[in-house]
């Protein structure tokens, strides 16, 4: 820099040039002259202002002009981070990460502080994922502040936060991040080396990282966990599992996920051994409905009348012999119609959802059945449906469900309950080939684990003082023996050198 | 996922979609029969009604439709009866058949077989003879039933569950014909004016319908039958014994009528000599008293024990009376043979040589009556 | 091609697999109607009969593994090889690899033919095989692991229909049991005979061995899977025999759905129509395993490609599962298989076994009197 600027008075006109050409069109950049010798420059919005002036800009202006050089800034200056940068490649691209450059006429290093303070809101309850009781406390999409939650919760040395880079434009930073004692290495390695197959420009959240971290890019399946919680991080992290924090996403990846999980609320643990229970195999059963309901009403009146006992076939006969289309049809219409006020209410303001509320309930149910389009067991059993449906405490599981309703109706009005159980058939091989981090998806279930099974479905007292079901490592530990081996070594040598 | 997979999974998708959609009953679109009678009419000709489901019925109410075909066979009967019909027939709901007297005397294995032939028709479907044609029973207008179909069914399952009526079902019937040492039993049904109800047991050897056995000894069979249980019982017997425990007597009389409450009976059948063919019976039941003809008076010592005795005693004479007008019509409706066949190693046993048996056969009755309570009075 | 085979760990299952694997291919189609076959020769005392023939299945189970426990890792493929040399072992290898097409053809189309007769009697008989064969392909290019899942699966569903059967016991006399014993032996026997088919398949431990992961519980679970297999068959066979009438009996095709005709409850009736189709769940895994077994040995006798051979398969066993067009057929086809496998299962495992015996002594004397015959002195190490 000592000849280059030779030619300007001052380092700020000089600066504004250099960085115009690194930075072009770049409206929101700031340099700002303290004087001909020392000019200080930073993205305006990124950088934390009162910082700026109360530690930087005021200690700058009372520095004698001519005595000035960074390694005095350096001792003046209060702030933590600092470092000496020369290349303004670097610089400006340090600029457009919240740093704040100071720079000194005649040398050729500059000083990099970092003050950023990237737009963000504050921490608030979890939306999503409502519970009743227990914490209520939600991420937010900083991922520094997120990373403070989950230390909060756990003081431990043994949280393991790795820092990675995703993406060639975006630079996504992402945190891998796991109980070295208890988790297993093998999902550590499957996600590094996943990692580092992803070619990206950059992932606007989680969910995507998600689609590039499972094997099957087709299944209509959830194969980890997003949640917001921190609870359920915390509780994941103590099963030893591997959590995913990016910046800029409110959350966060769970992983190993089995099917299991997606219906398994924190919340159930919170309650007394029975009620949670009851609650939890609720929502079994509200799946179950949500998924065989409609099917085997469109099969039983399609094909297997005489399954239908007396009492019944006389109420079903009179409801239907008003309606025109055969029950396939009848039964399409009204999921759809469903499904579309569903989403009508997703997309609307709230105020005017509960409009919808009675759209739906009024125009769509009492006038489709006078109207003769459908009949009224047929209405009652697509709410069923649908409520069963909604008791999944995740989104994007309960999404798949209602989802694999629809070719099961299909082929129920095709070929009855062969339709249904060939159908199921196809779904159950499908989750059987799936696998989350290499870890079946249908894990306790099959390869089957006692053990595992009974706590996460029977929540035996057992889950309520210990977080791990198997003592160190649950998952895929029989499985491949040798490898395991390997990995015990592995996973004990990180956390010994995690406590050195 | 390979391009070989998606090939497969997209011909297979193909394939599901050319098939398209086959032969459906589509519940509406098809004539739910719920109860078929058999007439005879003439040499060879069979008439059949069948009761169906009001296909559009306005009001709540569940309304019904009868239709009557003449046809040489029960299937050729419902082809003709599709003729008829806007819809198509369907037996998959069928919860009752009955036969007219004339055509059970003649045999009817051969409509029973048809109905197991077919998957279609369930095996509990209840089985009736009627003395009179079927047909003024089910097309008769009732003004208090709606289904006469369904109508018929409940009174049969709940007279089975409570009263004397042993269980009558497809799969019964043709277990029973099957079955070396014992014969089916099948109720009698008959309308009177504006009600329809059973009067009486039809026995049968083999298909044939060779008799009926009136409902005061019907009981006796059920109880010997063991499965469902009748609920209570009228008994009459010679005052004898009990006169002196009798008060107020303020006319004369000579037998004491008694309706008992089963609480519960076990009944055993023995083969005591397989020469002579002879067999004890013993019935133990726990009754409480629901009604008695007399003042009878029970605080009185040795009264209670006094009316066991004699309930017994009657008991196990009516229950005589009763083996004895089977053996007289040779249908072993209780299944001695059956215990004869097990209890006597390579008998060999074969319908007919029972039925050549069976009357022969010896019965020595014992009915052992205990008289928990008397109600809440005593 | 090798003796002994050694597959990477991630292809491995557990022993404890072969206690669902096991009993699928026993019970799969089987279980439908076997009561009459049983009965038409030892009467009431059909369970006897079904009793000795599970017997007689655990004998045969421990012989079978008793020749695979020399071979340490192989599969009957290689020790055919081994016993037989490469041309007669490989032939008795393509013997067992057309029986087994023709064993998966008839649970195909018995199937299908219960199917028709029960629920949709104008089912186009080649859509059900391709939707069958379908099923069965998509499980089989995922691998052992899933094949044992989908069999875990219909394991399920065979303990959970048993349950049904608790209805017709209600209806049942058991007096029909009296008096016990009266069939002879010679009739006992031919009952147990009948039970052959019904109880064979056991025998795909010989191709599953080398991909057991803890091999030492294999005896254990196996014996397990046969026992719950027989008790079963022998519960089935004692409830049919109580509540049938020896004559009815004789005349029912599927007598093990005709007892389910029983059962209603107040929201659903007729649960036969309803096991039927369920059932599919218990007859898919049936044909995948047997499927993998053809294909491993085409692997292992020609190295054809697992995915390639699966689709042949599939598309040969639909060709000839159309031929069957009526019950006879069928009938005659279950006669000719129940004998085959009467062999397969029950004899020659015993066979198998005096060979290995003579095989292996007469190489150990061959080593003793000369240096020589080194090679199969490696192999036997």
């Amino acid at each position: 820099m000592t000849t280059a600027n030779m030619a300007f008075s001052d380092i700020a006109s000089y600066l504004k040039l250099e960085l115009n050409q690194l930075l072009p069109n770049c409206s929101d950049l700031v340099v700002h002259g303290i004087n001909s010798s020392v000019a200080v420059c930073y993205v305006s919005g990124l950088v934390d202002t009162k910082v700026l002036s109360s530690s930087i800009l005021s200690v700058l202006t009372m520095l004698d002009e001519d005595e000035v050089n960074t390694e005095l800034i350096r001792q003046t200056i209060t702030i933590c981070e600092i470092e000496r940068e020369g290349n303004l490649d670097q610089v400006a691209l340090k600029l457009l990460q919240g740093h704040v450059y100071i720079a000194v006429l005649d040398e050729y290093e500059g000083l990099l502080c970092n003050i950023a303070n990237f737009p963000t809101r504050a921490i608030s309850a979890s939306e999503n994922e409502t519970v009743i009781f227990g914490p209520v406390l939600g991420f937010n999409e900083s991922l520094s502040s997120n990373i403070a939650i989950l230390r909060s919760y756990i003081k431990d040395p043994d949280l393991v936060t790795e820092p990675h880079m995703l993406g060639t434009k975006m630079e996504t930073r992402i945190q891998l991040t796991y109980m070295s004692e208890y988790v297993d290495q093998q999902y550590v390695d499957y996600v590094k080396s996943k990692l580092k197959q992803i070619k990206t420009d950059g992932l606007l959240g989680n969910a995507l990282l998600v689609q590039k971290l499972q094997n099957h890019p087709y299944t209509i399946f959830p194969l980890m966990t997003l949640t917001e919680r921190p609870d359920r991080t915390v509780q994941a992290l103590m099963e030893g599992k591997v959590v995913i924090f990016m910046e800029g996403d409110s959350h966060v990846i769970i992983g190993p996920s089995s099917f299991i999980d997606f219906f398994l609320s924190v919340e159930d643990r919170y309650m007394s051994w029975g009620t949670g229970l009851f609650i939890r195999m609720l929502r079994f059963i509200g799946l179950m409905m949500s998924v065989f309901l409609t099917p085997v009403y469109v099969a039983a009146l399609t094909f297997h009348y005489q399954m239908i006992p007396p009492a019944l076939i006389v109420s079903l006969i009179e409801t239907r012999t008003k309606v025109p289309f055969p029950p396939l049809i009848e039964t399409l219409l009204l999921e759809i119609t469903m499904e579309l006020l569903r989403e009508a209410g997703v997309r609307l303001p709230t105020k005017v959802c509960q409009t919808i509320g009675i759209v739906g309930g009024i125009v769509i149910g009492q006038a489709a059945v006078q109207a003769g389009f459908t009949s009224n067991i047929l209405i009652m059993l697509v709410a069923l449906a649908a409520l069963g449906s909604f008791t999944t405490p995740n989104y994007l599981m309960g999404t798949s469900i209602r989802l694999i309703r629809y070719p099961m109706i299909f082929m129920a009005g095709l070929w009855g309950i062969l339709g249904i159980v060939f159908v199921a058939m196809v779904i159950f091989i499908h989750l059987l080939r799936q696998t989350s981090l290499g870890r079946p998806y249908l894990f306790p279930i099959f390869p089957f684990r006692g053990k595992d099974l009974t706590v996460d479905m029977l929540l035996t007292p057992r889950a309520h003082y210990s977080y791990r079901v198997t003592p160190t490592k649950s998952g895929l530990k029989s499985n491949e023996t040798e490898n395991n081996q390997q990995s015990d070594t592995a996973s004990s040598n990180s956390s010994s050198s995690n406590e050195t | 996922m390979n391009k070989l997979q998606i090939k497969s999974i997209s011909v297979v998708i193909m394939l599901v979609l050319l098939s398209g959609c086959f032969h459906s009953n589509v519940l509406e679109r098809t004539s739910i029969s719920v109860a078929v009678g058999y007439d005879k009419i003439g040499e060879g000709k069979i008439q059949t009604s069948s009761v169906l489901y009001g296909a559009t019925s306005k009001e709540g109410k569940e309304s019904s439709q009868v239709i009557t075909v003449e046809g040489e066979t029960s299937k050729g009967a419902r082809l003709n009866l599709n003729q008829k019909l806007g819809y198509k027939v369907v037996s998959g709901q069928i919860r009752f058949i009955a036969y007219e007297g004339e055509l059970a005397r003649d045999g009817i294995l051969s409509i029973v077989d048809t109905l197991s032939r077919d998957p279609s028709y369930g095996d509990m479907m209840y089985l009736a003879v009627t003395e009179k044609p079927i047909r003024d029973i089910l097309a008769y207008k009732y003004p208090n039933i709606s289904n006469v179909g369904n109508y018929l069914t409940r009174l049969i399952a709940h007279n089975i569950e409570d009263s004397w009526v042993p269980s009558c079902t497809l799969h019964d019937f043709r277990n029973d014909f099957y079955s070396a040492g014992k014969e089916a039993v099948l109720p009698i049904v008959e309308r009177t004016n504006n009600e329809v109800n059973v009067t009486a047991l039809a026995l049968f050897q083999k298909d044939v319908m060779v008799g009926k056995i009136e409902p005061e000894q019907a009981v006796y069979i059920k109880l010997l039958l063991d499965r469902e249980q009748p609920e209570s019982l009228e008994v009459k017997m010679q005052k004898d014994g009990m006169a002196k425990y009798v008060k107020n007597v303020h006319h004369p009389f000579e037998t004491i009528k008694t309706a008992l409450g089963n609480l519960g009976s076990k009944s055993s059948i023995k083969l005591i000599s397989k020469d002579e063919l002879q067999f004890d019976i013993h019935i133990r039941m726990n009754v409480e008293l629901q009604e008695i003809s007399e003042d009878y008076d029970f605080t009185e010592k040795g009264a209670v024990q006094q009316l066991e005795t004699e309930l017994s005693k009657q008991m196990s004479i009516d229950l005589l009376n009763a083996l004895n007008q089977l053996k007289r019509l040779k249908s072993d409706a209780v299944g001695f043979g059956e215990v004869y066949r097990s209890s006597v190693r390579n008998s060999r046993l074969t319908k007919d040589r029972w039925q050549d048996m069976f009357p022969k056969a010896k019965f020595n009755t014992k009915v052992t009556v205990n008289l928990i309570r008397t109600g809440t009075i005593e | 091609m090798d003796v002994r085979i050694k597959p990477r760990p991630n292809k491995r299952i557990q022993s404890f697999a072969l206690l669902f694997i096991i009993c699928n291919v026993q019970i799969g189609i089987g279980v439908f109607g076997f009561q009459r076959y049983v009965a038409r020769e030892a009467g009431h005392d059909a369970w006897i009969s079904v009793l000795l023939a599970g017997l007689v299945c655990h004998f045969s189970g421990w012989m079978i593994l008793r020749v695979l426990r020399r071979y340490e890792s192989a599969d009957l493929y290689g020790i055919h090889q081994d016993l037989f040399g490469r041309w007669i072992g490989g032939a008795l290898s393509i013997v067992l690899i057309l029986y087994y097409v023709i064993v998966t053809v008839t649970i195909l189309r018995t199937y299908i033919e219960a199917v028709q007769s029960w629920i949709f009697p104008e089912f186009p008989t080649w859509l059900l095989a391709v939707v069958l064969l379908f099923l069965s392909w998509y499980a089989g290019i995922s691998g052992l692991r899933v094949i044992a899942g989908v069999s875990f699966m219909g394991f399920l569903v065979i303990f959970a229909f048993s349950m049904l059967y608790y209805n017709p016991i209600q209806y049942g006399q058991w007096n029909r049991l009296l008096p016990i014993a009266e069939a002879s032996p010679y009739q006992l026997f031919n009952g147990a005979v009948a039970m052959g088919f019904t109880l064979s398949g056991f025998e795909i431990v010989f191709f599953l061995y080398p991909y057991l992961k803890d091999k030492e519980k294999s005896q254990k679970y196996m014996q397990l899977s046969m026992l719950l297999t027989n008790a079963l068959y022998l519960f089935i066979m004692i409830v049919t025999t109580i509540f049938f009438s020896q004559d009815q009996l004789l005349r029912s095709v599927w007598s093990s759905i005709n007892m389910l005709k029983i059962v209603k409850y107040p929201f659903l009736e007729r649960i036969e129509v309803l096991a039927m189709g369920v059932w599919m769940f218990a007859v898919v895994p049936g044909i995948i395993i047997l499927t993998w077994v053809i294909s491993r040995g085409m692997r292992r006798l020609f190295n054809f490609e697992h995915k390639k051979v699966l689709i042949i398969f599939s598309i040969g066993v639909f060709v000839v599962s159309l031929v069957f067009h009526n019950r006879q057929q069928i009938d005659m086809l279950n006669n000719l298989i129940s004998k085959m496998s009467l062999i397969i299962s029950f004899v020659y495992p015993i066979i198998l076994n005096i060979a290995v015996a003579v095989v292996w002594s007469w190489r150990q004397r061959q080593a003793n009197k000369g240096e020589g015959g080194s090679q199969h002195e490696q192999t036997s190490n």
